[in-house]
């Protein structure tokens, strides 16, 4: 099953992409886990759209099959990928660690694959959760 | 998100209900501002019945917790759902601000 919309860029697209993943996952009647997980990383990832890659249209694709979940999100920014921002380092003491970098370091932790490329001047990012159907 | 506050003293607990996306978060930290301005010695900030935390949410409530522990106050989450909980432990703050019991 597969979904595909697009939205411009305004403050509360990953708001309203929630509620679309909402819909999806109730009606593909995905596991929790991977509802949530998908949730989160979706979310993350538009509101760091939101803030830094000046975009105006986005086109998120949702496609479920047995067992693998696939996300794509495409947008109209400037380059941008996430996955450039390092990992955060969980041993230095509380004092010590930056703040900054948790979204994407929630993306990577909570879906399987995460991948990025530009192509044909957008940003593309593709998001693999798997689970035993 | 729904939030509800109640206040005994300077102590300030707060039950956060739903989903804490990031306009919750926005309306979290004016909460605690407003808390941290009145006087608060002591935040809690109950979970237990967030379905959702965004990125937005930890730093509010890791900044104010910084904050706060270096004037000799706090802020601490009190109680976590599982799913909250997981994502806490995976951004590896969990057992700063989660209040042990």
């Amino acid at each position: 099953m597969e979904s595909e919309f697009s939205l411009p860029v305004t403050h509360d697209a990953a708001q309203l992409v929630a509620a679309q993943w909402e819909l999806f996952a109730a009606s593909e009647r995905l596991p929790s886990k991977v509802s949530f997980a998908a949730d989160h990383a979706l979310t993350e990832h538009i509101q760091n759209l939101v803030d830094h890659a000046r975009a105006h249209q986005l086109t998120v694709t949702f496609q479920a099959q047995q067992g693998q979940l696939l996300l794509t999100i495409l947008d109209d920014g400037i380059a941008y990928n996430p996955l450039e921002a390092p990992e955060p380092d969980l041993s230095l003491p509380l004092e010590q660690r930056p703040i900054g970098g948790l979204g994407v370091h929630l993306m990577r932790k909570l879906m399987d694959t995460v991948h990025y490329e530009r192509r044909e001047g957008k940003n593309r990012l593709e998001m693999v959760k798997r689970w035993n159907p | 998100m729904q939030i509800t506050k109640n206040v005994h003293d300077t102590e300030y607990d707060y039950l956060l209900s739903g989903r804490i996306d990031g306009p919750a978060a926005h309306q979290l930290e004016v909460e605690v501002l407003a808390a941290i301005r009145a006087g608060a010695t002591r935040i809690y900030i109950n979970l237990a019945e967030a379905t959702f935390l965004c990125s937005a949410a930890i730093r509010v409530i890791l900044q104010y917790h910084r904050q706060l522990k270096t004037q000799g106050k706090s802020l601490l989450i009190s109680r976590t759902s599982p799913e909250i909980d997981q994502i806490l432990e995976l951004t590896g703050f969990r057992d700063s601000v989660v209040e042990k019991t």
